[in-house]
This record gives C-alpha cells, sequence and structure tokens, in this order.
C-alpha cells in the first residue's frame, strides 16, 4: 500500500501546476491518533488553505470510531457536505490501521479535500469528479504513517455537465424505474435514508440527471452511521438493521429501499422526475444530456417542477414531430380501429405477461408511434387488464413475468 | 328507531403531542415523540424521566482524555453500587441506563477493554439513577453521561462544538476528572495540560456567576493506578509530586475538591493480532477506589 506523504504529493503538485485550468483543492485528513495536540480523533494534518473554522468543522462531520457500517477494510464511504458558507468538502472514508489507544477496532480514516464555491463549480458541482480527480493524483488509502502536513493540490476539472455515457448505464427498465422513483424522493424529502444493495454509481447518475446548479443541496454519505450530528440530505445504510430502525426513527426521515423500491403514483410525482423517466424510456440520452446542460446557473431547485414540465412537453413534442414526419414501420404497430384490434392489444398483454419479447416490443411501439386520444384509452383499458391480471398471478421476484411487469408498467404507465 | 350511544372523542389524545418536550440537558423544545434532543442529541427519556418524577436530578460529569477509562470506571462504578454494598446504593432509572455497565462488563467478563465511545453525542450511554447514602435521609436523582474525550477536548477548544457538552459542563453539580497515571509514569505532560484546561474551563463557568473560587465539588481521580502503587497510598502527594500544575490550579480555583486513586484491571496485557496491531488485554479484574471518589462527591452535592 502506497504511503501518502506531504513530500509525495508535493511532486505531483508541481506536475499539475504546469497544467493550465487546474482547480485549488484545499485536503486534511481526520482519523484516530496520537499527536502533540491532543489524542483521539482530530485533524492530524492539512494544507495551508484551511482556516480554524474549516477544522472546527471538519471535526464536527468527521466520522469517528464504529462510525462505518461495513467491517471489510477494503470498503470505502464517501460522502459530500456544505463546509460553513462558500465552500464544499468532498470526502472519502474507510477503515485503517489498529486503533491507537489499544482497545481494539481499526482507526477511521477520511482524507477530505475542500473546494470553494468557484472550484466547486469548475468540476460542475459534481463530488464523484472531485473524488476521480483526487484518485488520478493519489492513493488515498492510509498508509502506515500519517502525515503531519499536506500541501494545496492542483486538480484538473474536466468533461461536460452532463455525461450522456452515464445516463446510458442505466438502460434496463428496472433500473430506470427505480432511478425515476429515486429522482421523486430525493427531490421531494428534505432527508433520506437509502437502504440495500446499492452502489455509488446510481447516485453518480443522479447528481448526472440534475442541473449543475442544484446538485451542491443533496449532501449525501454512503456506508456511514447515521447520525443527527451530520446533516447529510441522503444519507446510505447498506443492509445493516439497525441502523435503519435508528434512522427512521427520526424525526422527517423517508426511506427508500433499493431492494423493493416503491412506485409513486405518476399523478403526483415531481415533474423532473417524470421528466427524466420520459428521457430515459425513449433513450435520449445525448438530448437529455444537452437539456440538462442548458439550465442556466441562477436555477433553483424550486423550480425544477416548472423545467421539468417544459422538458418533457418539449421532448414529446419533437418525437411527435418526427414521428409525424417519418411514418411508423406498419407491420409492428396495431393499428385500433375495430374491436378486432382492440382484442389484439390485449392478447398482447397477455403474451407480453408471459414474457413474450416480440409482444412487448409491439406494445411499446403502439404507444411510442400513435399517441392520439384514441389511444391513450386504449393505453387505459390494456392498463387496467394488465393489472388485473398481474393480480391474478403470483409472481416470484426476479423471475421472466417480475421483469414482464415492470416493463409493461411503464409502457402502460400504470403500477400495481 | 336510533338508539343514543355515546363515542369516544380520540382527538383529545392529540393535545398530548401539540405540547413541546424540553430537553433536560440544553432546554431545545423538541417533538413529543421525538428520541434524541435536536439540538444537542441527548435522550429526552431523561426530560420524560425528570417530567414524572418529583425530583429534579442533579448532574454528574466523569471527564477525561480520550483513553482516560471513563467509561470502564463508569461502568464497574454502576455495577458495584447496583448491588448492595452498604454504603451507597445506586437504582438505575430507565433501561437505557444500564447499558453502559452491561457494555462494560461484558467486555471485561471477555477479557477485553469495551470499545471507544463514538464521538457522535447521539451514540453515549447515559446514566439517570437514584443515589441512596446511609447518612443522608432522601435519596438523589443523578444524570452520569459517557462521552467521548475528544469531544471534551473539542469542546473545550471550541466553545458550542457539542451543545451536549456544553449545557452540560454548565449544569453539572460535581466533576470526576479522570487522569491517566500510565500515561503520566510514562512521562507525557498531556495529562497534565488536558486537566488544567478543563479546570480552568469549569471554573471560568462559575465565576460567571459569583466571583471568587468555585464551591462545585471536584474529585480528581487518578485512573489506572494499579499501573503505579505509590499513587493508591496518597494521592494528593502524587499529585503534588507528578502534576504541580493541576495540583496548583485546583487549590487556587476550588474549595471542594479531592484527590483519589483507582483500578480496575489489576494486570494488563497484550495481544498482537494480525493487522490490528496490539490490543490491551484485562488480565485480571481487581476493581480498587472506584467507590471512594463517587461516595465523597456525592455527599458534597
Amino acid at each position: 500500500m502506497a504511503t501518502l506523504s506531504p513530500k509525495d504529493l508535493h511532486l505531483s503538485v508541481s506536475k499539475s501546476q504546469d497544467t493550465a485550468g487546474t482547480v485549488a483543492v484545499e485536503q486534511a485528513i481526520f482519523t484516530s491518533a496520537r499527536t502533540s495536540n491532543k489524542d483521539g480523533y482530530q485533524l492530524v494534518a492539512w494544507s495551508p488553505g484551511i482556516s480554524a473554522e474549516d477544522a472546527r468543522l471538519l471535526a464536527v462531520w468527521g466520522p469517528a470510531h464504529d462510525s462505518m457500517i461495513v467491517s471489510d477494510p477494503s470498503d470505502v464511504s464517501l460522502n459530500f457536505h456544505p463546509l460553513g458558507q462558500g465552500k464544499f468538502c468532498v470526502s472519502r472514508t474507510m477503515l485503517g490501521t489498529a486503533e491507537y489507544s489499544g482497545r481494539g477496532g481499526r482507526q477511521v480514516y477520511t482524507h477530505c479535500f475542500i473546494l470553494s464555491t468557484e472550484g466547486f463549480t469548475r468540476f460542475q458541482n459534481d463530488p464523484f469528479r472531485v473524488v476521480s480527480a483526487a484518485l488520478a493524483i493519489r492513493d488515498l488509502r492510509p498508509g502506515s504513517e500519517l502525515p503531519t502536513d499536506l500541501p494545496t493540490l492542483k486538480m484538473l476539472p474536466s468533461g461536460p455537465p452532463v455525461e450522456p455515457a452515464m445516463i446510458r448505464l442505466f438502460d434496463a427498465p428496472l433500473q430506470q424505474q427505480m432511478l425515476v422513483s429515486w429522482t421523486h424522493m430525493a427531490l421531494t424529502t428534505n432527508k433520506l435514508t437509502f437502504t440495500g444493495s446499492y452502489n455509488d454509481r446510481f447516485l453518480a447518475v443522479f447528481f448526472n440527471l440534475l442541473p449543475v446548479s442544484v446538485r451542491p443541496q443533496f449532501s449525501f454519505s454512503t456506508r456511514l452511521r447515521y447520525s443527527p450530528r451530520r446533516d447529510f440530505r441522503l444519507i446510505g445504510l447498506g443492509s445493516d438493521i439497525e441502523e435503519q430502525k435508528k434512522a427512521s426513527r427520526q424525526e422527517g426521515c423517508s426511506v427508500f429501499q433499493f431492494d423493493a423500491p416503491a412506485r409513486s403514483p405518476e399523478m403526483s410525482r415531481h415533474p423532473w422526475a417524470t421528466w427524466v423517466q420520459v428521457a430515459l424510456c425513449h433513450r435520449e440520452h445525448d438530448e437529455a444530456a444537452r437539456m440538462i446542460g442548458e439550465v442556466p446557473l441562477s436555477a433553483r431547485l424550486e423550480d425544477l417542477p416548472s423545467i421539468g414540465n417544459r422538458f418533457r412537453v418539449a421532448m414529446s413534442g419533437r418525437r411527435m414531430r418526427e414521428a409525424a414526419a417519418s411514418p411508423a414501420p406498419v407491420e409492428s404497430v396495431v393499428v385500433p380501429e375495430t374491436n378486432a384490434d382492440r382484442d389484439e392489444l390485449l392478447t398482447l398483454v397477455e403474451r407480453a405477461l408471459e414474457g413474450d419479447v416480440a409482444a412487448l416490443e409491439r406494445l411499446n411501439s403502439t404507444w411510442c408511434a400513435q399517441p392520439d386520444r384514441q389511444m391513450e384509452s386504449l393505453r387505459e383499458e390494456c392498463a387496467r387488464h394488465f393489472v388485473k391480471l398481474a393480480q391474478e398471478r403470483t409472481i416470484e421476484p426476479g423471475t421472466k413475468a417480475s421483469v414482464a411487469i415492470e416493463i409493461l408498467s411503464l409502457i402502460l404507465r400504470t403500477s400495481i | 328507531m336510533t338508539k343514543r350511544v355515546l363515542v369516544a372523542m380520540d382527538s383529545y389524545r392529540l393535545a398530548e403531542c401539540a405540547v413541546p418536550v424540553s430537553c433536560y440537558i440544553c432546554g431545545v423544545d423538541n417533538n413529543y415523540n421525538t428520541e434524541l434532543c435536536r439540538h444537542c442529541a441527548a435522550p429526552l427519556a431523561l426530560s420524560h424521566q425528570a417530567r414524572t418524577q418529583g425530583l429534579r436530578p442533579q448532574m454528574v460529569a466523569v471527564l477525561g482524555t480520550a483513553a482516560a477509562g471513563k467509561t470502564v470506571y463508569l461502568g464497574m462504578l454502576l455495577d458495584m453500587l447496583t448491588r448492595q454494598n452498604g454504603r451507597v446504593q445506586v437504582l438505575a432509572r430507565g433501561a437505557f441506563s444500564i447499558t453502559l455497565q452491561q457494555r462494560t462488563m461484558m467486555a471485561l467478563s471477555n477479557c477485553r477493554f469495551p470499545e471507544k465511545t463514538p464521538n457522535e453525542p447521539d451514540r453515549w450511554n447515559w446514566v439517570h439513577c437514584q443515589a441512596k447514602i446511609n447518612s443522608k435521609k432522601n435519596p438523589m436523582e443523578l444524570i452520569m453521561p459517557d462521552m467521548a474525550g475528544e469531544a471534551i477536548l473539542e469542546e473545550i477548544d471550541h466553545p458550542n462544538a457539542y451543545p451536549a457538552i456544553h449545557s452540560f459542563l454548565e449544569k453539572c453539580s460535581a466533576v470526576i476528572l479522570l487522569a491517566d497515571t500510565d500515561r503520566i509514569e510514562r512521562g507525557g505532560a498531556e495529562q497534565n495540560y488536558f486537566l488544567m484546561k478543563l479546570i480552568t474551563y469549569l471554573s471560568e463557568q462559575d465565576n460567571r456567576k459569583v466571583r471568587g473560587k468555585s464551591t462545585r465539588p471536584v474529585a480528581i481521580v487518578y485512573s489506572k493506578a494499579d499501573r503505579c502503587e505509590p499513587c493508591f497510598d496518597d494521592p494528593e502527594l502524587y499529585a503534588r509530586e507528578k502534576t504541580p500544575n493541576l495540583w496548583q490550579q485546583v487549590q487556587q480555583r476550588f474549595t471542594n475538591y479531592g484527590f483519589f486513586a483507582s483500578g480496575v484491571a489489576g494486570s494488563v496485557g497484550f495481544r498482537d493480532a494480525p493487522g490490528e496491531g496490539p490490543t490491551a488485554v484485562p488480565l485480571r479484574i481487581e476493581p480498587r477506589g472506584i467507590v471512594e471518589p463517587f461516595e465523597w462527591l456525592v455527599r458534597k452535592i
């Protein structure tokens, strides 16, 4: 394991200082150690730009003994929160060496990166880009010896405000449904704990799908025990049942279960989440990225419903115009004119529920290509038929039928 | 025909929830059914219990650096006092008050010391108990938290960093200061400086109210004294010789003070587990001088 020493970091700084467009990032290490100042959890090393107030706040937010939910030394917790006025802290926590006092357990080692508002904006207000840039410079794991001082880092931000490739990662209907539900919950609650088997990539995609100006409002922690002292907005608790119970007892905490996400009713869904659903279902990744990237930096969280509605209408309108200009392939689409066609659609629903991919595709193309009132009433009829059939059957989670239900829920825009 | 019936109006039950509950430690109002204070994270069970009892609980602070032995001392003290020992009898109030005692004794019985107390106030163990002394007619209600050493020092260096500690130290009636004898014997000066800081902080809190020396009782306890036998013989002499600055400060700032020596582990060994470094192992449990400082303090309150 590489040891983090100030000397090594100086070398990397001198390299990056030659590169134009770098951002000055302060750093600090918060962990348990016996130093000349005091024993126990403290800031053991920090760069020159860390003020006394920053140090005090870092000690308040810093995770101390037994704060990590996991006990695997290789597991990592990522955290992001504001640090007083005009500063942000992105930190990476993991278990280090043995606790210095011989009382058992490992030290909890946190490497913090502190950016000014301007510096953070250069990273598109995305904490994951800061972590990536930091990891590109150094190995952030604790070494056998703790450094005593650290230099100010020069990091190079890169990439557009929104990465279409990140959105493309969530292509499966189940993932899309989860992302839509998550976006709705995250935007409509003040404090959201999330449980189950999630990974950091999910949070990275969520940040990517937010306008740059509102990203700083979503402070988060992953794999840290819940503590009211650390006022995160999104709190990842893994699968620890005790921590979940503890968090749910606190005031104003909502829960999102990754293993069984609750669907939000379409009518009450946050408009931004609805727009995300439209963008994901239509696989308009580049267009979605362009639209999010064009949201002005003055946009606030309160403005997201109206912006979301506008985007949804714009995207649907464009698709309708394109559909009118180029006729859809007639063979795969059911054009409902008679009762026989209606019956055919209901049969398609039944076949789709059996896991028939061709039926799913035909149903999907039917409503994508024919957005008119007659089709809307047929969609509702098919949705009712689908709900009735789904409720009659006993469907095991993880089977082909359960996946079909998820996809049909998206196509028919309904929930069971 | 309609029979006349009496229907209970359950809405009155909501009236109870509309009344805020003040935190017993910091005084901030909280929702009725909240578990921890939204300001200082102290358990609101303390407030509920204080409200149902006629007697207002007194607060006793147990302070010391990280790894000075606060958890072990408090856990062992409670375990000893909850047995019939003749001089002081303690009765725990609320199931949460037994957790500290339980964790400490379970750890010691498994030949290990309890894990480090986390820095987060919501994870501290609070003890609410009733203490009865033979010579006193009425029993006393006491609240004693087991706080993390780093948090105490952080609060002293940056007041209001930990609202729970700030409010608690302002209101507490008596203080037990633990000095780590092992580290003093090894020549470290940090115990001396830490305790001097604490003494200054506490006396200045009192001087805001009344000028002159503080009357708040303070027991300076040399913990882990089994590592230095002369400390047991005359703790005050030990204080004068080994921590002269502290001894001087206490003399000048407090009127009610006492020096004590205590030890829980009669002997300590070290186990070197691969990847985890040396871990201290209590080889035998031999509590000495645990009850005396507490008994002295309770008589002074």
